[in-house]
Parts: structure tokens; sequence; C-alpha cells
């Protein structure tokens, strides 16, 4: 699988430059769109990405995409991949939900999935109360409001 | 090598503070949402005003043994207040076994896949008339490998599938091909092989 040389700039927010293969830069369904419409020029503006989140997703995408270029050993290198998931994904809730957004705008699909699926395993049997503290969400109802909520789905809040 | 992050606050570049999921848009937190358990799913209603009815716009809940209702009353209660797509059914062999399962189409005009997952069930009787077909793709994935196939329910089936546009059976008996002479706009279609052992009680009404 032979992957052009080519190097493209992805500038971060803060006006950063990460330099990447055209190979990786394509994980990002935003930029191969922007290539495949003929959009030219070796630098890339990801203007709502900033520096550290860029890097991160830089960093997945480089790693699916030197796996997916491997051949045979398939099995292994799933296996790999998933461990890598795993760990890449393991960031503290704000990371989480920054990587979430910037995997939504960039159109980094697997990024996208694994992101969403760690947010939901996190929260998993939690009580509403856990869920609002970890996601530090203000509580709008007033007492009496949330009380009604809460009649209206009873069963949810059963243990 | 960047620094890490510090835990929370103004971090990094301060006019693009975020701190919480309010930057997140409704979208992307139905894609969360639709990874939990359905009971999970309910009582995020609870969390604030903007999530009040945000569940609702869920489109697949699944029943589970483990949920303090019946499956009935679980299904009415998803029907009346969401606008559901996809209803699951997925029983363990080892609790509550029920034989009989039947579905009212009509009851469900919102749903567009039913997965039926009930290693115990025996009888399955869909009602699934013109009237009650939503618009656009529809159908079943049912995966019930003790459903016997020489009992008169399974006429029903026949008769139904005549607007079924997706069936996904798991280890079916043979002679369920002929439910494919009376589906003719059938347009999925797929067949599981398995085997395994049945146990038997009681029965449920899927309506």
């Amino acid at each position: 699988m032979s992957e052009s040389n080519k190097k493209i700039s992805l500038i971060s927010s803060e006006g950063e430059a990460f330099e990447v293969s055209e190979a990786v830069a394509r994980e990002f369904e935003i930029v191969a769109h922007m290539l495949e419409d003929g959009c030219s020029g070796s630098s890339i503006p990801i203007t709502t990405v900033d520096s550290n989140i860029l890097g991160k997703v830089i960093e997945y995408c480089t790693k699916h995409v030197e796996v997916g270029n491997v051949e045979g050993n398939s099995e292994k290198a799933e296996k790999d991949l998933e461990e890598f998931d795993k760990r890449f994904i393991a960031v503290e809730m704000n990371t989480l939900f920054s990587l979430i957004l910037a995997a939504n705008y960039l159109n980094v699909k697997g990024l996208l999935n694994i992101g969403c699926q760690k947010v939901a395993d996190t929260i998993k049997d939690m009580k509403p109360e856990e869920v609002r503290s970890i996601f530090n969400i203000e509580n709008d109802y007033t007492p009496a409001e949330e009380e009604v909520v809460r009649k209206e789905n009873e069963w949810a809040f059963q243990p | 090598m960047r620094n890490q992050i510090r835990r929370r606050g103004t971090r990094r570049n301060p006019i693009r503070r975020r701190d919480t999921v309010s930057e997140i848009p409704d979208e992307l937190l139905l894609t969360i949402l639709s990874f939990l358990p359905s009971k999970d799913v309910v009582a995020t209603s609870a969390i604030s005003k903007r999530w009040k009815s945000l569940w609702k716009e869920v489109k697949t809940f699944r029943y589970d043994d483990s949920y303090p209702l019946t499956f009935n009353m679980f299904a009415l209660f998803i029907r009346s207040r969401s606008s559901v797509d996809i209803l699951q059914l997925k029983l363990n062999p080892e609790t509550p076994h029920f034989i009989d399962l039947v579905v009212r189409r009509s009851l469900y005009t919102n749903v567009m896949i039913f997965t039926i997952d009930v290693p115990t069930l025996k009888n399955l009787c869909i009602y699934n008339s013109w009237k009650s077909r939503p618009e656009g793709v529809h159908g079943f994935v049912v995966n019930a490998p003790s459903l016997s196939v020489n009992i008169s329910p399974y006429l029903h089936l026949a008769t139904s599938f005549l607007f079924l546009d997706h069936l996904e059976l798991f280890s079916c008996p043979s002679q369920w091909c002929n439910l494919l002479k009376d589906a003719p706009i059938l347009r999925v279609l797929k067949l599981y092989q398995k085997h395994s052992q049945s146990n038997d009680t009681c029965m449920l009404v899927f309506e």
C-alpha cells in the first residue's frame, strides 16, 4: 500500500503547525474532502481545535494508519489497536469531550465512536446527581420540578 | 511533547474554555446515550432541564431482565413518550421464561425495527398489517432458537409479511423459507444457523 509521501501541515487554533503525511491527514474526513475538492496548498487551518487536542487526534490517526498499512497478522494487529484505543481514550472528562468535539468536527468516525462509548461506560449505572457532578452540570430544576420528572419516569430511578 | 493539561478551569486557551458538556451539541449527547442501557437513558431526565426530554429522541431502546418492570410496562412507557425507532427485547436464558409473544404492529407505529432475542420463545405472532406499517424501511430481527414451526401462529407470520422490508432470523427452521413467497417487497433477509435447548413456562404479549 504505497501512500504518497506528500506532507501536509495542519494548523491548530493557536497557529501551531503539525506536519503529517497525507495518509494521516486523510483520516480527517473533512480534510479528505478538501483535498478531493482540489483544495491544494500544503497547510490546512483547523481553527476550532487547539494544539493539545489536535496533537492527540493526529496521534490517534497516525496509529490507525500505521496499523492499517501492516500486511498479515491482522488478529494481533487488531488486538494491538484495541489496546491502543483503550489507553488513548483513558483521559479526564474535559479532554474526552474536547476529543469528541474535535472528532465530530474533523469527522474521524472511529475516534468519535470510542469517545462516545467511553463517556457512556463512565456514566453507566450512575445516579443523575453523580452524572451532574462528573459532567459539571448545574441542576437548574427546582426541587419540586425535579420531583415531577422523577415521578414521571419512576422506574428508571429504582435500584 | 506537550505538557499535560491541568484538571479543570481556564487551562490552555482561555477564549475556548471547555469545562462542561454544555458545548456538546444534542446530536452528540444522543450518540452517547445510544450506548447506554435504556434505564440509564431514561434516568438522565433528572439531570437538568436540558436533559429533561433529550432521552425521548433516542431511537433505540432495549429491554433487559434486570429492569424493575415487566416488558409490557416498559414497552408501553417507551412507546407513549418517545419517538423510538428500534425496540429490542433481549432476555437471558435463565430468567423468567416466556414462550408466546404477540406483536401488534399497530401499537408501535414509530418503531422501525423490532429485535426479539428470546431463547425460550416458542410461539411468535406478528400482526404487521397494511395500516400499521410505518413509512420506509422496517422489519424484525428474530433470534429465538426454540421457536416451533408447526403451530398456527406461524401462519400469521406468513400472511403478515406482505409489507415487510427487513427480516433477520437466527437459527431458523427450514420451513421458514415458505415465508418468502409471501414477502414480495422484502429487501433484506439474513438467516443464521445456531443450536440451543429450551425451557418453558409463562407467556408474554408484546402489545
